[in-house]
């Protein structure tokens, strides 16, 4: 019954939701992945390094990578510029932390509103629907105020489907969705 | 009996806003608008994101560089392949050289698009044109097929002659298109006056409007297109294959051809589609773009009258 009332667009909604919450799990995941273990704790280099250890440029230019080089006593001693990690890391790991909330909350409003959307409910298509849209574009703001980038149309681009969804789900589908 | 003269203004004008509604609240009409906005900015990404990339590198490494010099690098970069790009539109079929007047025009018209407007827009503007008729083809395709297919359409025959029902609907198609590329292009243009202001507010509005009547006049043959393949297919999927099939084949069938043969008869099939004129609609000369926009009109003209009389005699 619901099914054969439903707008054609409601369910092309539906279906691209469903794909970008799975596209936002994996990505999640692999943030998750990224916060965990590609991206420990970074190490200031002048307060880990024990004195007189030195750092052979050629050896590791990792960051927290203060291992002393054989046979350095003759190599000139290397300081690193001291912004070069004091304030990246803390930094880092709050933009992963957040682009992993953002994704992990994204694709489970995704998937809520993409069921709600196909049994045109109100609750979780139309109220869910415009949760997902208000949240992707608050943490939009918030990750690039974060990282001081301005706005490039590419971001402009990721404010695409939140918009619409937004829209259509207050506007043009505001009548379909009251189960 | 003239077929024009069967279409009620009352009915024609019911139609083409039920007809634009409905793409709206259709699953093709969404796919179609968010895929042309992704399009659209997608291309000023590509084209605008090198800049904002060197000037960032200006400011780390602390060059002289302004915006506008980058600009400028960037032009000069570019005008030598625009040259070419529209070089090679003036002399595709025969491969020839270029007369040293053909080679001048090529070089003043790069010129008027990279220094004379704003270079960004102009480049965005070109891609979107060339990429307008696949992103119409998947709005357009089902005007009157599925309906054809589900055997709706009788219960509007007796209400609307057939004329106003085919029309009405292009016609809905066509506002929808226009809507659409104003929104992609005011998003454009007020990125580029409000991030980049190397350019007088006056000179991206009046160039973003007359690429704007461009785009449009570019893709009233496309949904035209869209309509008559739609009223000859009685299926929806069939006409979205075919729409996008004819899209396809007609631009790269010559090239195929000429290169398996070495013929040069085969650029007679671009003429299928307006393609051998498009690029002349940014043009630097009125006569040329007015003369484009014509060819545009003509074409719509003449793939609407044929859809016209395949719908009008069509069992339905």
């Amino acid at each position: 019954m619901a099914a054969a009332e439903r707008p054609g667009g409601l369910t092309a909604l539906a279906v691209i939701n469903v794909v970008l919450s799975c596209i936002f799990a994996l990505a999640s995941l692999a943030t998750l992945v990224a916060l965990l273990v590609v991206h420990p704790l970074p190490v200031e280099p002048h307060a880990e390094r024990p004195a007189g250890t030195v750092v052979d440029p050629g050896a590791d230019q990792s960051p927290g990578s203060g291992l002393a080089a054989p046979g350095a006593d003759a190599a000139p001693p290397v300081a690193p510029h001291p912004h070069h990690f004091r304030h990246r890391g803390p930094e880092s790991r709050a933009e992963l932390g957040l682009g992993f909330v953002d994704e992990i909350l994204c694709a489970i409003l995704l998937a809520i509103s993409a069921v709600g959307y196909l049994r045109l409910q109100r609750v979780a298509g139309r109220y869910v629907g415009s949760l997902y849209g208000v949240v992707a574009v608050l943490f939009f703001i918030v990750e690039h105020h974060i990282s001081h980038q301005p706005l490039g149309i590419t971001g402009l681009i990721a404010l695409i489907y939140p918009v619409l969804t937004l829209i259509y789900v207050n506007t043009t589908f505001r009548n379909d969705l009251v189960l | 009996m003239n077929p024009l003269a069967q279409v009620d203004a009352r009915h024609f004008r019911l139609l083409s806003w039920s007809m634009f509604t409905s793409t709206l609240r259709s699953g093709p009409g969404i796919l179609c608008l968010i895929l042309t906005l992704l399009v659209g900015l997608g291309t000023a990404a590509v084209v605008l994101e090198p800049m904002d990339m060197m000037l960032a590198a200006n400011e780390r490494d602390h060059l002289p560089l302004d915006q506008a010099g980058v600009m400028k690098t960037l032009v000069q970069f570019s005008s030598p392949m625009v040259s070419w790009l529209v070089a090679g539109h003036m002399n595709e079929t025969a491969g020839q050289r270029l007369t040293p007047a053909q080679q001048a025009d090529a070089d003043r018209w790069a010129h008027y698009l990279l220094e004379d407007r704003p270079a960004p827009l102009s480049a965005v503007y070109m891609i979107l044109c060339f990429s307008l008729p696949f992103l119409i083809a998947l709005g357009a395709f089902d005007q009157v097929s599925g309906d054809i297919q589900a055997r709706r359409l009788r219960f509007l025959l007796p209400r609307a002659q057939r004329a106003t029902i085919f029309l009405g609907r292009a016609a809905g198609m066509m506002l929808f298109m226009a809507l659409l590329l104003a929104v992609v292009m005011a998003i454009i243009a007020i990125y580029l006056a409000s991030n980049l202001p190397l350019y007088p507010l006056g000179s991206v509005v009046g160039w973003s409007v007359r690429c704007y009547l461009v785009l449009v006049a570019a893709a009233i043959p496309a949904v035209a297109l869209c309509s008559l393949i739609s009223a000859s297919v009685g299926s929806a999927f069939a006409s979205l294959a075919l729409c996008n099939a004819v899209f396809c084949v007609v631009p790269l069938a010559p090239l195929v051809i000429r290169l398996a043969s070495g013929t040069t008869w085969s650029s007679i099939i671009t003429w299928l589609l307006p393609l051998p004129f498009q690029l002349q609609l940014f043009h630097f000369s009125f006569w040329h773009v007015a003369a484009a926009i014509l060819g545009c009109l003509a074409y719509a003209g003449g793939y609407l009258l044929l859809g016209l009389w395949i719908f009008g005699r069509r069992d339905l």
